[in-house]
């Protein structure tokens, strides 16, 4: 039923974008990426991403507020998907060069580049923040649980609703007239786009073809390959990991267990492998878990809870933004918010406030930050390595409040109640207009690095022994002391209450959660 | 009794007594707690375990919020990794030398077992005792 009431949504979504589009043939295209340089692209790839449905995606930034903190983060969904197909194609020739016989067939290849064009169809309005929130509401979390059933695989929300679009009639209408303009490309016909939607959430019902869906969502798939080199060079980082290596080492094995063909790295291409997590975890620390991102990206979530509870209580469409089930994410894009219209019009007054405030980039500053390490009395212990970093003489009661503060994470009432006792600890005298919603508690998820725990890198061509990566070296335990390390709660204020909101904070950290923080707390 | 998952989706959408999936991950491993044998447990071998626990229907009531993907060439639950990753943070698992391979618990956690317990009818405190046991087994059989 879920899935019946999604569908129908995509579906209308879909044919408002698309009913419209007429498809112009046009020739092959040469297009200039600032990262993978000069690619060519087939033109009914063009003619695709010439359509509303992909040109949306142009509006939508790849990396969320960062543009707030690194200015030249203007990146888009739209450049990342031509990189992720340019990338497509690299490894379908690496993979087709090293085996005996053609591996990926041209029907093969233009699937997978079609998989790789769509794979972020269904991204909405600031791309993972908004996903954030609708992947929660109640009807997405019934959805997810539907597709799991279905398909034994758990993707992203924004990777549902690619799967949704591409599987969607609406989109199967569009594709036709696609197939209609390049009659002659016989290969069009014989892609099925239930396999194309497949590869994006990591399905493929052959189990033969798994590794198809690992080069579009797999542990190192395209999209990472993409993202990590993007994210890194638009925030203005010089890191980057081995390509070159890494294309000329993936193989293809068989699992006899599970009778899968699959995307693997041997031994030999674990340096790119090594260079790729660890790439990935230094993202976190200086892009999406910047804490002047995270604020930016707290504050915007916050107007969008605001306009999801006003949509909800009045129940009409009278609001410029109306986001009442997940699939409305789908209608906006970023401008839709930074604009004038919106600014003057947005309700509710509190959620046009703070929007207002993001927009000229007014906003908190940072009063603490609590981790491991800032915790008084915390003794690293960093030669012994990072493995005994949890010394503390009170450890227990310490682990135990940092538990609870994590619990309340995500829960907007429960952090609302934790600002309001902040505030009723600050004196009278220095409150001045001080309310609970000017003071800011930002509790990041641990960064989900599963390619260091889930590798299993093959021993033998046969395909029955398989070691995981932490066998050959201990990455998992790398990224385990990095995050321990990087990873940090905040809590803000607006500049002129920050004296004030300092003390009051240390204080009900202390006696609602056992946490004691020492001066290195306040930097 | 059902465990909601709370803190990871839907957090405003439910009550904050609700049981969470991570307070049945943290009461079993205050159950089976033990300062001088203490479990040891890698990646696969977790993720294996679960997995065959979940689809026993008698532990259904307990896992229907671990949702397993099967394209690696184990079974993995995101969510239980997300778990297990924050309790590593708080400090209440940690990874063991000389190998760093596997985890192990490094002390009870007495409050959220006692919450789990009091959330449960006679019948579904039997059931928990019961999925303790054959996770102990499953773990032991396993000799890491």
């Amino acid at each position: 039923m879920i899935i019946e009431d999604f569908e129908k949504r995509i579906d209308a979504f879909v044919t408002s974008l698309s009913e419209n589009y007429v498809v112009k043939r046009t020739g092959q295209k040469v297009i200039h990426d600032a990262v993978w340089g000069s690619n060519l692209y087939f033109p009914w790839e063009i003619s695709l991403l010439d359509s509303p449905l992909l040109q949306r995606l142009r509006d939508i930034k790849q990396t969320g507020f960062a543009f707030h903190t690194y200015p030249t983060a203007g990146h888009s969904r739209y450049e990342h998907t031509l990189g992720v197909i340019a990338l497509v194609g690299k490894i379908a020739n690496s993979l087709n060069s090293k085996a005996k016989k053609c591996i990926i067939g041209k029907t093969e290849l233009c699937a997978l580049r079609l998989s790789g064009l769509l794979h972020d169809v269904g991204h909405s309005f600031f791309s993972h923040l908004t996903e954030f929130f609708y992947s929660r509401l109640p009807e997405f979390v019934v959805l997810e649980k539907e597709i799991n059933k279905n398909y034994e695989r758990t993707p992203k929300g924004h990777e549902i609703l690619s799967f949704l679009i591409v599987r969607s009639k609406a989109f199967a209408a569009l594709w036709n007239k696609i197939i209609e303009a390049y009659s002659d490309v016989k290969e069009l016909r014989k892609i099925v786009l239930a396999e194309v939607a497949g590869y994006i959430i990591s399905y493929a019902q052959a189990p033969e073809k798994q590794f198809m869906a690992d080069i579009i969502n797999g542990p190192y798939d395209v999209d990472k390959l993409d993202y990590l080199a993007r994210d890194a060079k638009f925030c203005g980082f010089s890191i980057g990991y081995d390509f070159e290596r890494y294309l000329t080492t993936i193989i293809i094995g068989n699992d006899k267990k599970s009778n899968k063909r699959k995307l693997f790295i041997p031994i030999s291409g674990i340096n790119a492998l090594e260079q790729i997590i660890i790439n990935k975890l230094m993202l976190y620390g200086y892009i999406y878990h910047h804490q002047k991102v995270r604020i930016c990206e707290m504050m915007f979530r916050y107007v969008i809870h605001l306009i999801h509870q006003d949509c909800k209580n009045s129940r009409t469409a009278a609001n410029v933004i109306s986001l009442l089930h997940p699939c409305d994410f789908l209608n906006y894009t970023d401008s839709d918010f930074w604009n004038k219209n919106t600014l003057e019009q947005l309700k509710p007054d509190k959620a046009r406030g703070i929007l207002t405030k993001l927009v000229y980039r007014d906003i908190p500053k940072r009063v603490l930050r609590i981790s491991w390490l800032f915790i008084k009395d915390f003794d690293p212990d960093y030669e012994s390595g990072v493995v005994k970093a949890r010394r503390h003489p009170k450890k227990e009661r310490v682990s135990n409040g940092l538990k609870a503060f994590l619990e309340i994470k995500d829960n907007w009432s429960m952090l609302r109640e934790l600002a309001q006792e902040i505030l009723n600890e600050v004196p009278d005298e220095r409150r001045r207009n001080l309310t609970p919603e000017d003071i800011w508690i930002d509790i990041p998820r641990d960064p989900p690095i599963k390619e260091a725990k889930e590798t299993m890198i093959p021993l033998d061509k046969g395909g029955s022994h398989y070691h995981p990566l932490e066998d050959f070296f201990p990455i998992g335990e790398w990224v385990q002391g990095y995050r321990n390390s990087k990873w940090k709660a905040h809590i803000y204020t607006w500049d002129i209450y920050r004296k004030a909101v300092k003390p009051a904070a240390k204080s009900v950290l202390k006696r609602k959660f056992d946490i004691e923080l020492s001066h290195l707390a306040d930097f | 009794m059902k465990v909601i998952n709370g803190d990871f989706r839907g957090a405003d959408y439910m009550p904050s007594t609700a049981m969470k999936p991570q307070d049945v991950i943290r009461a079993l491993f205050a159950n089976i707690y033990d300062r001088k044998n203490r479990f040891k447990f890698t990646h696969r071998a977790i993720h294996e375990i679960f997995y065959a626990l979940k689809n026993k229907p008698e532990y259904g009531f307990l896992f229907d919020e671990f949702l397993f993907r099967k394209n690696n060439i184990y079974p993995i639950c995101d969510l239980l990794d997300e778990i297990l990753s924050e309790m590593q943070l708080t400090g209440t698992l940690s990874k063991m030398n000389p190998s760093l391979k596997v985890k192990s618990i490094n002390f009870k956690e007495n409050t959220t077992l006692e919450k789990l317990l009091d959330t449960l009818d006679d019948e579904e405190k039997e059931r928990f005792e019961q999925m303790t046991g054959d996770f102990v087994t499953e773990i032991n059989a396993r000799k890491l």
